[in-house]
């Protein structure tokens, strides 16, 4: 065991300063909006900086019925879908180019990996185009396709990464058993993927939650928008009534919250081991 | 056993499905700006061909020069605030301290936030007569009239500093890996050897940190190209096109001035950008491998 060296007093205190200093600058316009959206409007423009001398529960019912209830409902049925579907065609997809053998296995396994460079915005007009040639452009299937699509590349990235580790001798195993290669994949190698299905499964559900630019190009009608797309309607809408829509802004920061709460370790554990290996 | 891993048709069933949605609606509209980048067109009438008269038509476009300018800046910007305060207080965390876990998992709250939330919230700290950022401003006797971003000079540090402050807690704990996963003979040896913190920092832990960094600055770069969002909530590109970047002028041009052809180049070139930019960088991690 070596010693390990006594810090002084005042190093000690001095790190604590530092980085609870950050701590509070980091979250302090979070805690702001949270504590924003708890008062009444004339409360918020007479003192913005001041604690909600009455909560007002009322700013999130209004802000529910006034348009969040329809956004939040269709951003849980397009993330929900295009989260699933990624799952499902990932998985599989990243099984055969790590694991199965067959020509240009090596180059179309580095194609589907230049997805993870191509911004988004940077095809935005052609897929608009084919979008709308699909005849699918102002639907749910507008957003949905393209958020798999560019979901493919990172989802496989993540997954390669535990892929190349696992060990042929596994599904040698599983041969002798009569195992053909879907077996190999149901039986042995999707089960053994499943912590980072879950890691996937929450990094595109973050970022499709969120997702603005390609809702606001591929959909025009009010009835289908999700939330980032209806949430920036709404802010020009309520314009001077800032506290309604604080309260909306929460309640579409909520799921990931408790999300987050919950399977923490995995999302930043998943993320930053995802991009270290990647 | 060979003949199992070459079942052709288990490869097709079980791979067509995610090339069919990355091919269609990925990779295809790549090739297809470049397609739609020789025309002109306004999305009613047919196309006219135009060769490579948009990409000429670039070198003139003052908006798009500044805006690809801005681009760059933009990633400057955010390199310049992420980088060594994510370093710094990865460091301070991998110490001695007391709350360490509380600290970790609550800094990478910000990231979860809709880039909507994030710019409704500066907008207002950078709000002239209530936000919290002039007041800060004027403790150091720098009096500002007008928000941040409503200044053409300030207005794209000040989107920078948004973008480092959302995700600064995500570097923050890619470094702690990055540290954590250095050999602990390493510095144990060098502690044996009488190092101070200094010395370890500058020649084990610097180093040793390398390809995380690398990695850093790639995940950066590709934030900084898809940073349309906090430019459109934050300022529209405002004012006076002072923020505007290559991809919120390649929405105004497509999108609201209907000059398809032209936004179509503008893609193709973000798309060819980014992906010299992310060559450039990994070109160096390659021959930087480190041996131990």
């Amino acid at each position: 065991m070596i010693r390990i060296r006594e810090e002084s007093i005042t190093a000690r205190w001095f790190q604590h300063i530092l980085v609870y200093a950050f701590l509070f600058f980091n979250l302090m316009p979070i805690a702001w909006l949270l504590l924003s959206s708890l008062k009444t409007n004339q409360e918020f423009l007479n003192n913005p900086w001041s604690l909600p001398e009455m909560i007002q529960w009322g700013n999130f019912t209004n802000a529910w019925i006034g348009g969040v209830q329809k956004y939040f409902l269709n951003s849980v049925i397009v993330v929900g879908t295009s989260v699933l579907l990624t799952i499902m065609v990932t998985v599989p997809a990243g099984f055969v180019l790590l694991r199965m053998k067959f020509p240009f296995r090596k180059t179309l396994l580095s194609l589907v990996l230049i997805g993870v460079m191509v911004p988004g915005h940077a095809v935005a007009i052609p897929l608009f185009q084919i979008l709308n040639e699909l005849g699918v452009r102002n639907s749910y299937l507008s957003m949905i396709l393209p958020y798999v699509a560019f979901a493919v590349s990172f989802s496989i990235l993540i997954l390669s990464a535990r892929l190349k580790t696992i060990s042929r001798e596994l599904e040698e195993a599983s041969v002798m058993d009569g195992c053909g290669a879907f077996g190999i994949f149901f039986k042995i190698i999707a089960p053994l993927l499943s912590a980072e299905i879950v890691t996937v499964t929450i990094v595109n559900f973050i970022w499709m939650w969120n997702e603005l630019f390609f809702a606001m190009i591929f959909t025009s009608s009010e009835d289908i928008r999700t939330l980032p797309f209806g949430l920036t309607a709404f802010v020009g809408e309520y314009g001077t009534n800032w506290t309604p829509m604080f309260a909306a802004l929460v309640i579409s920061f909520v799921p990931l919250f408790v999300l987050y709460l919950i399977l923490q370790n995995k999302i930043v554990g998943g993320m930053t081991a995802g991009s270290i290996k990647g | 056993m060979q003949k199992i891993y070459r079942d052709y048709r288990a490869i097709i069933v079980l791979l067509l499905p995610a090339l069919f949605f990355y091919l269609l609606f990925c990779l295809l509209p790549i090739v297809e700006s470049f397609v739609v980048s020789l025309f002109r067109w306004n999305m009613m009438n047919g196309k006219t061909w135009v060769g490579l008269q948009n990409y000429i038509g670039m070198i003139s476009d003052d908006v798009l020069i500044r805006s690809v300018k801005n681009l760059f800046i933009l990633l400057v910007v955010n390199i310049v605030f992420s980088i060594p305060i994510a370093f710094i207080l990865a460091w301070l965390l991998t110490l001695r301290l007391a709350g360490t876990k509380v600290v970790r998992s609550m800094m990478y709250i910000p990231n979860l936030l809709s880039t909507v939330a994030v710019g409704t919230l500066w907008v207002y700290m950078y709000h002239p007569d209530y936000g919290i950022v002039n007041q800060f401003l004027a403790l150091f006797h720098i009096e500002m009239k007008t928000s941040l971003l409503a200044n053409s000079y300030t207005v794209l540090p000040a989107i920078g500093f948004v973008m480092a402050w959302q995700h600064i807690g995500f570097y923050i704990l890619l470094y702690m890996v990055g540290m954590q996963n250095i050999p602990s003979e390493i510095s144990d040896s060098a502690r044996i050897d009488g190092v101070n913190h200094w010395q370890k920092i500058r020649y084990i832990t610097l180093p040793m940190m390398r390809p995380v960094i690398h990695v850093s600055l790639l995940l950066l770069t590709t934030s900084a190209f898809k940073s349309f969002d906090y430019v459109f909530v934050l300022t529209k590109g405002g004012p006076n096109r002072a923020s505007e970047v290559l991809s919120s002028y390649m929405y105004d041009v497509g999108f609201l001035q209907m000059n398809m052809g032209y936004a179509a180049a503008m893609g193709f070139l973000l798309f060819i950008m980014c992906f010299l930019v992310s060559k450039f960088i990994s070109m160096f991690e390659g021959k930087e491998e480190i041996h131990y």
